[in-house]
Protein backbone atom coordinates (compact mmCIF):
# COMPACT_ATOMS: atom_id res chain seq x y z
CA UNK A 1 0.00 0.00 0.00
CA UNK A 2 1.23 3.37 -0.71
CA UNK A 3 3.48 5.40 2.25
CA UNK A 4 0.31 8.09 2.09
CA UNK A 5 -2.75 6.17 2.46
CA UNK A 6 -0.52 3.94 5.17
CA UNK A 7 0.08 7.71 7.17
CA UNK A 8 -3.48 8.56 6.30
CA UNK A 9 -4.50 4.89 7.67
CA UNK A 10 -2.31 5.71 11.23
CA UNK A 11 -4.25 9.09 11.54
CA UNK A 12 -7.49 7.69 11.07
CA UNK A 13 -6.60 4.92 13.55
CA UNK A 14 -5.33 7.52 15.96
CA UNK A 15 -8.55 9.60 15.86
CA UNK A 16 -10.68 6.58 16.55
CA UNK A 17 -8.64 6.41 19.57
CA UNK A 18 -8.97 8.93 20.81
CA UNK A 19 -13.07 8.52 19.99
CA UNK A 20 -13.00 6.18 22.05
CA UNK A 21 -11.40 7.96 25.19
CA UNK A 22 -14.38 9.94 24.60
CA UNK A 23 -16.39 7.50 25.51
CA UNK A 24 -14.52 6.72 28.46
CA UNK A 25 -13.89 9.76 29.59
CA UNK A 26 -17.12 10.92 28.89
CA UNK A 27 -18.16 11.82 32.85
CA UNK A 28 -15.01 13.82 33.33
CA UNK A 29 -15.29 17.09 31.55
CA UNK A 30 -11.41 18.19 31.62
CA UNK A 31 -10.50 14.59 30.30
CA UNK A 32 -13.41 14.96 27.45
CA UNK A 33 -12.29 17.98 26.13
CA UNK A 34 -8.57 16.93 26.01
CA UNK A 35 -9.79 13.98 24.01
CA UNK A 36 -11.48 15.71 22.02
CA UNK A 37 -8.95 17.83 21.42
CA UNK A 38 -7.03 15.24 20.44
CA UNK A 39 -9.83 13.78 18.19
CA UNK A 40 -9.98 17.25 15.90
CA UNK A 41 -6.61 16.80 15.52
CA UNK A 42 -6.00 13.18 14.51
CA UNK A 43 -9.19 13.55 12.41
CA UNK A 44 -8.58 16.45 10.45
CA UNK A 45 -5.11 15.20 9.61
CA UNK A 46 -6.23 12.27 7.85
CA UNK A 47 -6.84 14.17 4.40
CA UNK A 48 -3.57 16.71 5.47
CA UNK A 49 -1.72 13.46 4.60
CA UNK A 50 -3.27 13.62 1.12
CA UNK A 51 -2.84 16.70 0.16
CA UNK A 52 0.83 17.15 1.39
CA UNK A 53 1.70 13.92 -0.81
CA UNK A 54 -0.23 15.89 -3.93
CA UNK A 55 2.92 16.01 -5.95
CA UNK A 56 4.08 12.07 -5.36
CA UNK A 57 0.40 10.73 -5.81
CA UNK A 58 -0.58 9.60 -9.17
CA UNK A 59 -3.14 12.03 -10.83
CA UNK A 60 -6.06 9.72 -10.91
CA UNK A 61 -6.13 9.57 -6.96
CA UNK A 62 -5.43 13.47 -6.61
CA UNK A 63 -8.84 13.91 -8.81
CA UNK A 64 -10.67 11.59 -6.98
CA UNK A 65 -9.73 13.11 -3.50
CA UNK A 66 -10.72 16.36 -4.96
CA UNK A 67 -13.89 15.45 -6.33
CA UNK A 68 -15.04 13.81 -2.41
CA UNK A 69 -13.34 16.89 -0.42
CA UNK A 70 -15.34 19.35 -2.74
CA UNK A 71 -18.29 17.67 -2.01
CA UNK A 72 -17.30 17.95 1.97
CA UNK A 73 -17.22 21.61 1.23
CA UNK A 74 -20.88 21.57 1.09
CA UNK A 75 -21.41 18.84 3.89
CA UNK A 76 -22.59 20.52 7.38
CA UNK A 77 -20.83 17.94 9.41
CA UNK A 78 -17.23 18.30 7.32
CA UNK A 79 -17.75 21.66 7.70
CA UNK A 80 -18.15 21.79 11.57
CA UNK A 81 -14.98 19.42 11.72
CA UNK A 82 -12.81 22.10 9.89
CA UNK A 83 -14.40 25.10 11.83
CA UNK A 84 -14.21 23.26 15.36
CA UNK A 85 -10.38 22.15 14.67
CA UNK A 86 -9.44 25.33 13.80
CA UNK A 87 -11.52 27.22 17.13
CA UNK A 88 -9.10 24.60 19.29
CA UNK A 89 -5.88 25.13 17.76
CA UNK A 90 -6.02 28.96 17.88
CA UNK A 91 -8.40 29.81 20.13
CA UNK A 92 -9.52 27.72 22.98
CA UNK A 93 -11.33 24.10 23.38
CA UNK A 94 -14.66 24.10 21.76
CA UNK A 95 -17.20 25.19 24.07
CA UNK A 96 -19.49 22.82 25.35
CA UNK A 97 -23.21 22.44 26.64
CA UNK A 98 -23.80 19.83 29.08
CA UNK A 99 -26.84 18.29 29.94
CA UNK A 100 -26.77 16.24 33.75
CA UNK A 101 -29.12 14.30 35.76
CA UNK A 102 -28.98 16.03 39.20
CA UNK A 103 -29.78 13.33 42.05
CA UNK A 104 -31.01 14.94 45.32
CA UNK A 105 -31.36 13.98 49.01
CA UNK A 106 -34.05 16.29 50.89
CA UNK A 107 -34.09 16.79 54.28
CA UNK A 108 -37.49 17.87 55.44
CA UNK A 109 -38.25 19.58 58.86
CA UNK A 110 -41.36 19.90 60.22
CA UNK A 111 -41.62 22.90 62.00
CA UNK A 112 -44.47 21.59 64.32
CA UNK A 113 -44.86 18.49 66.14
CA UNK A 114 -46.52 16.09 63.80
CA UNK A 115 -48.87 13.24 64.64
CA UNK A 116 -47.90 9.93 62.43
CA UNK A 117 -51.45 7.23 63.05
CA UNK A 118 -50.60 3.62 61.30
CA UNK A 119 -53.54 1.90 59.82
CA UNK A 120 -52.91 -1.82 59.20
CA UNK A 121 -55.75 -4.61 58.04
CA UNK A 122 -55.74 -6.56 60.82
CA UNK A 123 -57.08 -3.68 63.06
CA UNK A 124 -53.76 -3.41 64.98
CA UNK A 125 -52.76 0.28 64.58
CA UNK A 126 -50.30 2.87 66.21
CA UNK A 127 -49.69 6.48 66.86
CA UNK A 128 -46.57 8.68 67.10
CA UNK A 129 -46.15 12.44 67.43
CA UNK A 130 -42.55 13.90 66.77
CA UNK A 131 -41.25 16.39 69.27
CA UNK A 132 -41.13 19.85 67.81
CA UNK A 133 -38.69 21.36 66.34
CA UNK A 134 -36.50 24.10 68.59
CA UNK A 135 -35.29 27.42 67.34
CA UNK A 136 -31.40 25.56 67.28
CA UNK A 137 -32.12 22.82 65.29
CA UNK A 138 -34.62 24.64 62.49
CA UNK A 139 -31.05 27.15 62.46
CA UNK A 140 -28.77 23.72 61.75
CA UNK A 141 -30.79 22.89 58.62
CA UNK A 142 -28.90 23.86 55.43
CA UNK A 143 -29.33 23.16 51.72
CA UNK A 144 -28.02 20.58 50.34
CA UNK A 145 -25.46 19.85 47.62
CA UNK A 146 -26.38 17.53 44.73
CA UNK A 147 -25.09 14.17 45.77
CA UNK A 148 -24.21 13.11 42.75
CA UNK A 149 -24.96 14.22 38.95
CA UNK A 150 -24.41 12.25 35.46
CA UNK A 151 -23.43 13.77 32.22
CA UNK A 152 -26.41 12.69 29.66
CA UNK A 153 -25.18 14.76 26.66
CA UNK A 154 -22.57 16.79 25.46
CA UNK A 155 -23.26 19.72 22.39
CA UNK A 156 -21.09 21.99 20.77
CA UNK A 157 -22.27 25.45 22.24
CA UNK A 158 -20.73 28.03 19.78
CA UNK A 159 -22.17 27.24 16.74
CA UNK A 160 -22.05 28.35 13.03
CA UNK A 161 -25.13 29.92 12.41
CA UNK A 162 -25.14 27.72 9.40
CA UNK A 163 -25.50 24.37 11.51
CA UNK A 164 -29.51 23.37 11.42
CA UNK A 165 -28.65 20.06 13.13
CA UNK A 166 -28.51 17.83 16.24
CA UNK A 167 -25.03 19.30 17.41
CA UNK A 168 -24.61 16.24 19.93
CA UNK A 169 -20.81 15.84 20.40
CA UNK A 170 -20.59 12.10 20.08
CA UNK A 171 -22.76 11.90 17.19
CA UNK A 172 -21.31 14.36 15.33
CA UNK A 173 -17.80 12.52 16.54
CA UNK A 174 -19.04 9.01 15.28
CA UNK A 175 -20.38 10.85 11.65
CA UNK A 176 -17.12 12.37 10.91
CA UNK A 177 -15.25 8.58 11.86
CA UNK A 178 -17.86 7.12 9.20
CA UNK A 179 -17.06 9.18 6.86
CA UNK A 180 -13.20 9.13 7.53
CA UNK A 181 -13.86 5.17 7.24
CA UNK A 182 -15.23 5.35 4.09
CA UNK A 183 -12.58 7.74 2.77
CA UNK A 184 -10.03 5.54 3.72
CA UNK A 185 -11.45 2.28 2.30
CA UNK A 186 -11.85 3.95 -0.94
CA UNK A 187 -8.86 5.14 -1.23
CA UNK A 188 -7.23 1.70 -0.23
CA UNK A 189 -8.96 0.08 -3.22
CA UNK A 190 -7.37 2.92 -6.12
CA UNK A 191 -3.87 2.17 -4.87
CA UNK A 192 -4.00 -1.49 -4.31
CA UNK B 1 -5.58 32.31 30.81
CA UNK B 2 -6.41 30.08 27.43
CA UNK B 3 -2.24 28.94 27.29
CA UNK B 4 -2.64 27.78 30.36
CA UNK B 5 -5.41 25.61 29.80
CA UNK B 6 -3.69 24.46 26.46
CA UNK B 7 -0.48 24.40 28.94
CA UNK B 8 -2.37 21.72 31.43
CA UNK B 9 -3.79 19.54 27.85
CA UNK B 10 -0.11 19.26 27.04
CA UNK B 11 0.84 17.70 30.69
CA UNK B 12 -2.11 15.62 30.67
CA UNK B 13 -1.12 13.80 27.38
CA UNK B 14 3.00 14.03 28.78
CA UNK B 15 2.08 12.07 31.88
CA UNK B 16 -0.19 9.70 29.29
CA UNK B 17 2.87 9.01 27.42
CA UNK B 18 4.76 8.20 30.75
CA UNK B 19 2.03 5.49 30.95
CA UNK B 20 1.92 4.41 27.67
CA UNK B 21 5.67 4.05 27.16
CA UNK B 22 5.83 0.05 26.21
CA UNK B 23 3.28 0.37 23.67
CA UNK B 24 3.73 1.41 20.04
CA UNK B 25 0.92 2.86 18.96
CA UNK B 26 -1.08 4.34 21.61
CA UNK B 27 3.12 6.55 22.80
CA UNK B 28 2.59 8.30 19.35
CA UNK B 29 -1.10 8.41 19.69
CA UNK B 30 -0.49 9.96 22.74
CA UNK B 31 2.63 11.95 21.74
CA UNK B 32 0.88 13.45 18.53
CA UNK B 33 -1.61 14.80 21.18
CA UNK B 34 0.94 16.32 23.55
CA UNK B 35 2.55 18.11 20.25
CA UNK B 36 -0.82 19.39 19.34
CA UNK B 37 -1.57 20.70 22.84
CA UNK B 38 2.28 22.19 23.23
CA UNK B 39 2.24 23.96 19.83
CA UNK B 40 -1.03 25.70 20.76
CA UNK B 41 0.21 26.82 23.80
CA UNK B 42 2.11 29.70 21.64
CA UNK B 43 -1.08 29.81 19.50
CA UNK B 44 -3.29 30.75 21.95
CA UNK B 45 -1.36 33.07 23.64
CA UNK B 46 -0.68 35.18 20.58
CA UNK B 47 -4.48 34.84 19.99
CA UNK B 48 -5.47 36.35 23.44
CA UNK B 49 -3.13 38.88 23.78
CA UNK B 50 -3.09 40.28 20.04
CA UNK B 51 -4.06 43.57 21.10
CA UNK B 52 -2.31 44.08 24.52
CA UNK B 53 0.08 46.73 23.80
CA UNK B 54 2.44 44.89 26.62
CA UNK B 55 2.70 41.24 24.52
CA UNK B 56 3.61 43.27 21.39
CA UNK B 57 6.86 44.38 23.21
CA UNK B 58 7.20 40.97 25.17
CA UNK B 59 6.41 38.56 22.52
CA UNK B 60 8.96 39.60 19.54
CA UNK B 61 11.89 39.22 21.77
CA UNK B 62 10.65 36.24 23.45
CA UNK B 63 9.80 34.99 19.74
CA UNK B 64 13.81 35.57 18.95
CA UNK B 65 14.51 33.62 21.85
CA UNK B 66 12.27 30.53 20.78
CA UNK B 67 14.25 30.52 16.98
CA UNK B 68 17.68 30.31 18.38
CA UNK B 69 16.49 27.73 20.87
CA UNK B 70 17.15 24.76 19.26
CA UNK B 71 15.05 22.27 21.17
CA UNK B 72 12.05 24.96 20.87
CA UNK B 73 12.17 24.83 16.87
CA UNK B 74 12.96 20.97 16.73
CA UNK B 75 9.00 20.59 18.57
CA UNK B 76 8.14 22.76 16.46
CA UNK B 77 8.69 21.53 12.96
CA UNK B 78 7.95 17.70 14.43
CA UNK B 79 4.33 18.84 15.16
CA UNK B 80 4.50 20.24 11.54
CA UNK B 81 5.10 16.55 10.68
CA UNK B 82 2.72 15.33 12.58
CA UNK B 83 -0.02 17.35 11.46
CA UNK B 84 0.51 17.96 8.08
CA UNK B 85 3.18 15.39 6.41
CA UNK B 86 2.89 12.23 8.11
CA UNK B 87 1.07 10.08 10.20
CA UNK B 88 4.14 10.55 12.97
CA UNK B 89 7.79 11.30 13.23
CA UNK B 90 10.54 9.75 12.25
CA UNK B 91 11.80 7.64 15.32
CA UNK B 92 13.68 4.41 16.58
CA UNK B 93 12.50 2.05 19.11
CA UNK B 94 13.73 -0.88 21.04
CA UNK B 95 11.47 -3.99 21.44
CA UNK B 96 11.77 -6.32 23.83
CA UNK B 97 9.91 -9.60 22.70
CA UNK B 98 9.33 -13.00 25.15
CA UNK B 99 8.86 -16.10 23.25
CA UNK B 100 7.44 -19.35 24.47
CA UNK B 101 9.34 -22.21 22.83
CA UNK B 102 7.55 -25.56 22.60
CA UNK B 103 9.25 -28.46 23.95
CA UNK B 104 10.39 -30.28 20.49
CA UNK B 105 13.18 -32.48 21.38
CA UNK B 106 15.70 -30.99 19.44
CA UNK B 107 16.12 -27.60 19.98
CA UNK B 108 14.20 -27.73 22.97
CA UNK B 109 14.22 -30.38 25.24
CA UNK B 110 11.77 -28.66 27.48
CA UNK B 111 9.14 -26.42 26.87
CA UNK B 112 11.39 -22.16 27.26
CA UNK B 113 10.60 -18.80 27.89
CA UNK B 114 12.96 -16.94 25.86
CA UNK B 115 13.49 -13.04 25.34
CA UNK B 116 14.70 -11.10 22.15
CA UNK B 117 15.71 -7.10 22.18
CA UNK B 118 15.99 -5.48 18.27
CA UNK B 119 15.96 -1.86 17.18
CA UNK B 120 13.58 -0.70 14.99
CA UNK B 121 12.88 2.81 12.39
CA UNK B 122 9.02 3.52 12.09
CA UNK B 123 9.24 2.76 8.46
CA UNK B 124 9.50 -0.69 9.47
CA UNK B 125 6.16 -0.92 10.92
CA UNK B 126 7.11 -3.13 13.35
CA UNK B 127 3.92 -5.47 13.99
CA UNK B 128 3.71 -8.75 16.88
CA UNK B 129 3.40 -11.04 13.55
CA UNK B 130 6.60 -9.34 12.57
CA UNK B 131 8.85 -9.91 15.35
CA UNK B 132 8.48 -14.07 14.76
CA UNK B 133 11.40 -16.21 15.51
CA UNK B 134 11.97 -19.25 12.65
CA UNK B 135 12.99 -22.53 13.55
CA UNK B 136 13.50 -25.90 11.58
CA UNK B 137 10.07 -27.86 12.06
CA UNK B 138 10.14 -31.64 12.71
CA UNK B 139 8.91 -31.44 8.96
CA UNK B 140 12.25 -30.21 7.98
CA UNK B 141 9.94 -26.97 6.75
CA UNK B 142 10.03 -23.63 8.88
CA UNK B 143 8.09 -23.06 12.05
CA UNK B 144 7.25 -19.58 13.36
CA UNK B 145 7.30 -18.97 17.24
CA UNK B 146 5.40 -15.38 17.60
CA UNK B 147 5.87 -13.40 20.56
CA UNK B 148 3.75 -13.69 23.95
CA UNK B 149 4.26 -9.72 24.34
CA UNK B 150 6.16 -7.07 22.90
CA UNK B 151 7.55 -4.42 24.98
CA UNK B 152 8.83 -0.94 24.01
CA UNK B 153 11.88 -0.24 26.19
CA UNK B 154 13.56 2.81 24.17
CA UNK B 155 12.09 5.46 22.09
CA UNK B 156 14.69 8.16 20.12
CA UNK B 157 14.07 10.63 17.70
CA UNK B 158 15.97 9.57 15.08
CA UNK B 159 17.14 13.33 14.20
CA UNK B 160 17.54 14.71 17.44
CA UNK B 161 19.12 18.30 17.61
CA UNK B 162 22.55 18.57 18.40
CA UNK B 163 23.08 17.87 22.07
CA UNK B 164 19.86 15.85 22.53
CA UNK B 165 20.54 12.84 20.43
CA UNK B 166 21.00 10.48 23.48
CA UNK B 167 17.75 11.59 25.52
CA UNK B 168 15.34 9.70 24.95
CA UNK B 169 11.59 11.07 23.24
CA UNK B 170 9.93 11.15 26.71
CA UNK B 171 12.97 13.21 28.50
CA UNK B 172 12.54 15.48 25.20
CA UNK B 173 9.28 16.31 25.66
CA UNK B 174 9.65 16.75 29.76
CA UNK B 175 12.21 19.53 28.74
CA UNK B 176 10.20 21.04 25.94
CA UNK B 177 6.81 21.20 28.75
CA UNK B 178 9.27 22.78 31.14
CA UNK B 179 10.04 25.43 28.44
CA UNK B 180 6.90 26.18 27.42
CA UNK B 181 5.86 26.31 31.40
CA UNK B 182 8.35 29.41 32.29
CA UNK B 183 7.06 31.00 28.97
CA UNK B 184 3.35 31.06 30.51
CA UNK B 185 4.37 31.67 33.75
CA UNK B 186 6.36 34.66 32.55
CA UNK B 187 3.43 35.95 30.73
CA UNK B 188 1.34 35.84 33.47
CA UNK B 189 3.49 38.30 35.24
CA UNK B 190 4.17 40.50 32.27
CA UNK B 191 0.59 40.65 30.80
CA UNK B 192 -1.54 40.23 33.85
CA UNK B 193 0.01 42.71 36.24
CA UNK B 194 -2.02 45.71 37.42
CA UNK B 195 -0.03 48.55 36.70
Amino acid sequence: MSEYVENAKFKLDEAKYYYEQMKVNFQDRTKFLFSLDAFLSAARAVTFVFQNARTRVDESVMKWYDTVTDGWKKDKVMRLLVEMRNVSIKEHTPQMQTTATLHFGIDVVFADSLSIKKVSPDGKGGERTTPQVTAAQESEVKPQAPASSTVISRSFYDLPEWLDQDNDVMRLCEEWLGKLEGFIAEAEKMVR
Amino acid sequence: MNAKEKLEEALYFLLQMRQSYVDRKRFIYNMNAFLNAARNVTFTLQEEFAHDSKFKVWYPQKQKEMKEDKLMGFFNDLRLISVHKKGSQKHSLSVKAAYIFPKDGKSFQASTVGYAESKHSDDDRVEMNSLGLVFPSESGGAKIVEPVYTLVTDWKFEKAPEGYQARDILALCIEYYHKLKQLVEEAQIVLLKKE
